[in-house]
């Protein structure tokens, strides 16, 4: 098909991340195949060669236009390199990005120039320089295929679109539209993305399974992006930009300061990406699209990517990267699992299950809470339904996947069991005792206890090898993490299985060693423990609370919540329970009985800390009535002081969690309370917080005092002084 | 020739209209009890793909599932490959004849294993808009500029709140009128409630719906429904349904006795409680080829034996199963007698009582069946063996279920008995009658 082969020497299909064909009627189709990784990206090897080909295709007069695809399934382009960039941020050398960005910006303006037509054909995900690479182009269609979305996350590393998003994308859809997208980082899907000129078509296509150009060449997909680049061969305006509107100054000013406002609401002051992205937009609409990437777009980039938090966030999100690659999970067949008890959390997880095309058997020894489960499974379907991210087949699918039962027997032929009932040990204990007489003799029994260690469960077990722990966190559909508990006992095929599992639900199963409260929550009940005794000597709840938030504590889900809004959250019960069973720690967990007790009268519902966006006043006379019974000193003098004994503690149980082993490195700590409990991802996560910004010698000093001063529960372990922590 | 056996069969709670089952489509309540059959063949180790096919009926066929049967089946867990089908139009026969057509299919030999389900959700029915409102609506849909758009709502809101000029159609009532004698089901029942002939009093219908309520209630009371019915969970309500709800414990002569009657304001003695009611429900049952059925070592609940259906005057349809009774009694030269258990579908007291006193009476018989053929008493149904556990009137009538719960309540009976013989028969809108025979041996 290649009808000019005198081309160039590199002519035929020579290149190494693409394949190039062109097509009789003088269309240039270039397959983009990154080769040595199952997604596309781009860097300095794969932009040379873009460029190679963008020249070939302006000096060729035979070539009239290009549709660029990819050959990768369910990928269109996963942007840059991001392990290239941290590599960078880590050797704080950032000549070769500079390098690479300088070039991008000149290759994609050529491009936008080029009187033959670009078109991308969109297919698959399509995020940050991938989609920046598509706007460059002249027209972009997008297929209708499941894994389509185009987004760009870079706020979400901590840095702005790089290669001229943040110029091209506002003069395509306008500004407020755009400013959301680059703010927020949020995905679009092509229906939207055609609702909003993103894209200029989407077709129906079915994906070919041989990734070979020719191959591709027959799908509906390729087809309508060749015949979109012969017709804009004929038509001498493209690209043009429409949304002259929003670019008068008075509006450009207003919507920018009203995208300011909303980016401080959400996220305060904490990332500096966002407000940065902004600005970017706002000063390069007075220019061209080149020389505002070049003037304003890129040393905001390279100013966001060597602070700090850039470098925390990429490191994060490789460490989550490396968290999915570094377990080796079986998956689970058929796919059929049971959930046992249909409470708070078995309901939310049967849900998740279920959403991922799971058929769940729900069992639970009452009628009335299966139906309460139901019903509250159905509740989250149908908001999805209403907010149209689901069609009504979806939900019924979903609905139908879980079969609701009292009878024991009908989970005995499942390969996968999660266990969700009430934190009672011998419960658990009846349950798996239960499980065990029926269940296959493969058959994986994952338990989500959150005060219990695996051991006790499955202390008189006859099987003992299936046990392992599978801990989610509430409220399960946000948290990202999932804690897989592994006992010496545990077989690996069992945890393979619940790896697997974990991973179908999209989560990062984080492997723990047994012990009690895991990691997460035994570094958690340190935090939420000190803001119950700081309550109880007389500290007002906003104070400690606002200490919290304005340490940035759970900013990233977006809403900011301070130790005792999340106790509520959790609430009082289940965290006393926690509290109680984690005393076999040591005297270091320090519960305050006597107060919780106040605060879970007899009888009565527990009292919350917070009613309605106001201090419990019942919470606060308890609290002073406390003080007179016990005659507790008066609360500590500065926000300073509060914050010390809300965190440092969390250092101290993080370093004793290492040396017990229950996680092997510092980097999975980190990553557990940033997506465990919300501990704010712009500092890293709690031990590279902790090595950053003090010295061990200053911890343990810390802690000596605070020990002097409030009680035996702050003296440091020997492992935070020696700084092997550090790692 | 290959018999075909009933391997099991269940039904949900029934639920009045309105009630536990208001905010469920009719797919999902067949998909619920495809899941339900789903975990059975489990529990029995019946591969699914060992279903051949999947008959379902249901009457009141949504608009947005046209074949809600295939909906149910696969949204309830079997595998795509399982082709379904819906039969819809044999109004409240059409339990009957889903399970003659899946008989029909074992017996040929084009499959083995039919799953048949019966689905109705008669709160779900829609109501329709005025012809002329349903123009401008649609004429709104086409318009284009702002100008005809204003035109356009400006046409339609007068009209849209004129209820009473541009009255919109309920869709249950429609399908309940027969268009053949523009009469609503009540009045044909009326129509036999008045016929002189049949000396059927307002007392005689009373009773008869007491005795059903009665019976039903202390069916539930001995547990004798545990097996039939298979409690279910309401995720759009949160709710969880054991029980059947129509039923009043505290029927009385007395307390009916005050009903006014609905068809004939004023004279007429067809009254909503001596008739069936309006309700959601679904239910299963899975037919198979006898010989397949013992080499799997599966349960045999019964026999599907002979079927008969014929035609009456529509505006006196109660009357019908009567010639579809005496058609299949002649067909296998069975007497009354011959059967233990007989469940007639009670759409109105009156037409069962219509039912029993022709089937009792050679004059009555010359006089109603005298032009088709049929002359001489077919003999007395003893009161004890109609309808032992109460019917349509008590528990409800879901017009696409009613044929499978009758077949299913008397197989159960049968069991109870020790006896052999059941006859189910039910009057169709239209002027029709469906009566079939089932064994158990």
């Amino acid at each position: 098909m290649p009808s000019d082969r005198t081309i160039s020497p590199r002519w035929k299909g020579e290149f190494k991340h693409f394949k190039t064909a062109v097509l009789d009627d003088g269309i240039l189709l270039a397959g983009f195949d990154y080769s040595g990784k199952s997604v596309n990206v781009l860097n300095v090897e794969s932009m040379t060669e873009w460029q190679e080909i963008v020249q070939l295709a302006e000096q060729t007069a035979a070539i009239k236009g290009v549709a660029l695809v990819s050959l990768k399934i369910g990928n269109f382009c996963a942007g840059a390199d991001l392990e290239q960039i941290h590599d960078a941020q880590r050797t704080r050398n950032f000549g070769e990005i500079e390098q690479l960005v300088t070039t991008v910006h000149r290759l994609f303006d050529a491009m936008t120039r080029s009187p033959k037509p670009f078109v991308t054909a969109i297919e698959g995900a399509c995020l940050g320089g991938g989609l920046e690479l598509a706007l460059a182009c002249h027209a972009r269609i997008a297929s209708t295929h499941p894994r389509t979305c185009l987004a760009l996350p870079e706020v979400r590393l901590g840095i702005l679109p790089g290669f001229g998003g943040t110029q091209r994308l506002p003069r395509l859809i306008g500004l407020p539209a755009a400013l959301e997208m680059i703010t927020t980082g949020k995905t679009v899907f092509p229906r939207q993305a055609l609702r909003m000129g993103l894209v200029d078509g989407m077709v129906t296509s079915v994906p070919s399974s041989a990734r070979t150009l020719e191959a591709v060449q027959k799908e509906a997909l390729v087809q309508a992006a060749i015949v979109k680049a012969r017709a804009l061969c004929s038509t001498s305006a493209r690209h043009q930009p429409k949304q002259r509107f929003w670019s008068f100054p008075g509006i450009r000013t207003l919507v920018c300061r009203y995208a300011r406002h909303k980016v401080v609401k959400r996220v305060r002051q904490f990332y500096p990406a966002p407000l940065r992205a902004v600005d970017a937009i706002q000063r390069g609409m007075r220019w061209s699209v080149l020389r505002g990437s070049l003037n304003i777009e890129k040393p905001l980039l390279l100013e966001l990517m060597a602070s700090p938090i850039s470098t925390h966030l990429v490191g994060l999100f490789l460490s989550g990267e490396a968290l999915k690659r570094g377990v080796t999970s079986a998956s689970i067949s058929p796919l059929r699992v049971g959930v046992l008890g249909a409470g708070l959390m078995g309901s939310q997880i049967a849900g998740q299950l279920a959403e991922k095309g799971c058929t769940v058997v729900l069992r639970d020894v009452s009628s009335e809470i299966l139906a309460k489960a139901m019903g509250r499974i159905h509740e989250t379907q149908t908001a999805q339904l209403r907010k149209r991210t689901i069609l009504p087949s979806d939900l019924r699918f979903r609905m139908l996947r879980i079969a609701p039962t009292l009878r024991a027997d009908d989970v005995a032929t499942l390969p996968l069991v999660i266990e969700a009932v009430s934190e009672k040990l011998e419960v658990k204990r009846a349950v798996l005792a239960e499980f065990e007489t029926i269940a296959r003799p493969d058959a994986v029994f994952a338990t989500n206890t959150s005060s219990y260690t695996l051991a006790e469960i499955a202390a008189s077990a006859v099987h003992r090898e299936r046990c392992v722990g599978l801990h989610f966190f509430n409220p399960v559909a946000k948290m990202q993490l999932v804690e897989v508990v592994r006992a010496p006992f545990t077989s690996e095929t069992a945890l393979a299985r619940a790896c697997g599992l974990a991973k179908l639900l999209g989560k990062f199963p984080l492997m723990v060693n047994d012990g009690p409260g895991f990691l997460v929550n035994r570094i958690l009940s340190r935090y939420l423990a000190e803001a119950v005794i700081l309550v109880g000597e007389g500290v007002p709840i906003r104070r400690i609370d606002a200490v919290a938030k304005n340490f940035g504590m759970a900013v990233d889900s977006g809403r900011p919540m301070g130790p005792l809004e999340l106790l509520d959250l959790i609430g009082l019960p289940v965290a006393r329970h926690v509290l109680t069973s984690l005393t076999v720690l040591g005297p270091r967990i320090e519960s305050r009985d006597a107060f919780l007790q106040a605060l879970l009268p007899e009888g009565k519902p527990p009292l919350t800390f917070w009613n309605s966006e106001k201090e419990n006043p019942q919470t606060v006379e308890e609290s002073r009535r406390h003080r007179q019974t016990y005659s507790e000193e008066a609360g500590p003098a500065s926000d300073d002081i509060i914050l010390k004994r809300l965190f440092l503690p969390m250092i101290d149980e993080a370093v004793r969690c290492l040396h017990d082993k229950i996680v092997d490195h510092a980097w999975q700590v980190d990553f557990a309370l940033t997506y465990g409990i919300g501990f704010p991802a712009f500092r890293g996560g709690l031990l590279t917080w902790a090595r950053q910004t003090m010295t061990p010698g200053q911890i343990v000093e810390d802690l000596a005092s605070l020990a002097a001063k409030y009680g035996k529960r702050f003296e440091p372990c020997t492992d935070l002084s020696n700084g092997s922590w550090q790692g | 020739m290959r018999n075909v056996v009933i391997v099991d069969g269940f039904r949900t709670p029934l639920c009045r209209e309105g009630t536990d089952f208001r905010d469920t489509d009719v797919e999902v309540l067949g998909a619920w009890v495809v899941r339900e059959m789903v975990k059975r063949c489990a529990r029995w180790n019946l591969p699914l793909d060992a279903i051949d096919c999947v008959l379902g009926s249901n009457v009141a066929t949504p608009m947005h599932a046209v074949n809600p049967t295939r909906v149910a089946a696969v949204t309830g867990g079997l595998p795509a490959t399982i082709p379904a089908d819906t039969v819809a139009g044999k109004n409240c026969g059409s339990g009957v004849t889903a399970i003659y057509y899946a008989s029909l299919r074992i017996r040929s030999g084009d499959a083995d294993t039919v799953l048949v389900i019966g689905m109705e959700a008669m709160s779900r029915i829609p109501i329709a808009y005025n012809h002329t409102v349903a123009d401008l609506v649609l004429k709104y849909g086409k318009t284009r500029s702002l100008r005809e758009r204003t035109a356009g709502t400006l046409a339609l809101i007068p009209k849209l709140l004129n209820l009473k000029k541009y009255q919109p159609r309920v869709g249950l009532v429609m399908g309940l009128t027969d268009p053949l004698c523009d009469l609503i089901m009540g009045q044909t029942a009326e129509n036999i409630a008045k016929d002189p002939a049949l000396g059927i009093s307002r007392q005689d219908q009373d009773a008869f719906s007491v005795r059903s309520h009665r019976n039903a209630a202390q069916a539930w009371k001995n547990g004798l429904f545990a097996d039939e019915v298979v409690p279910m969970y309401v995720p759009e309500r949160s709710t969880y349904v054991e029980r059947d709800n129509g039923i009043r414990e505290d029927a009385s002569q007395e307390t009916f006795r005050d009903v006014k009657p609905a068809f004939d304001k004023h004279h007429g003695s067809v009254t909503p409680a001596n008739s069936s009611q309006i309700t959601d429900a679904a239910a299963a049952m899975l037919l198979m080829e006898e010989g397949k059925a013992k080499s799997l070592g599966l349960p045999i609940m019964g026999y599907v034996r002979d079927y008969a259906d014929c035609g009456y005057e529509p505006s006196c349809m109660g009357l019908a199963p009567v010639g579809a009774i005496a058609k299949v009694l002649s067909k296998t030269r069975l007497t009354l007698k011959d059967f233990a258990v007989f469940e007639i579908n009670e759409a109105f007291a009156s037409i069962v009582l219509g039912i029993v006193r022709v089937l009792d009476s050679p004059s009555l018989m010359e006089r109603k069946f005298g032009g088709y053929g049929l002359t001489g008493r077919l003999g007395e149904i003893p009161s004890d063996d109609l309808n032992p556990h109460g019917g349509a009137i008590a528990l409800g009538h879901p017009v696409g279920v009613s044929g499978l719960r009758l077949a299913m309540t008397s197989l159960y009976e049968l069991k109870r008995r020790n006896a052999e013989r059941a006859l189910i028969s039910a009057c169709v809108g239209g002027g029709q009658g469906v009566a079939m025979i089932l064994e158990r041996r």
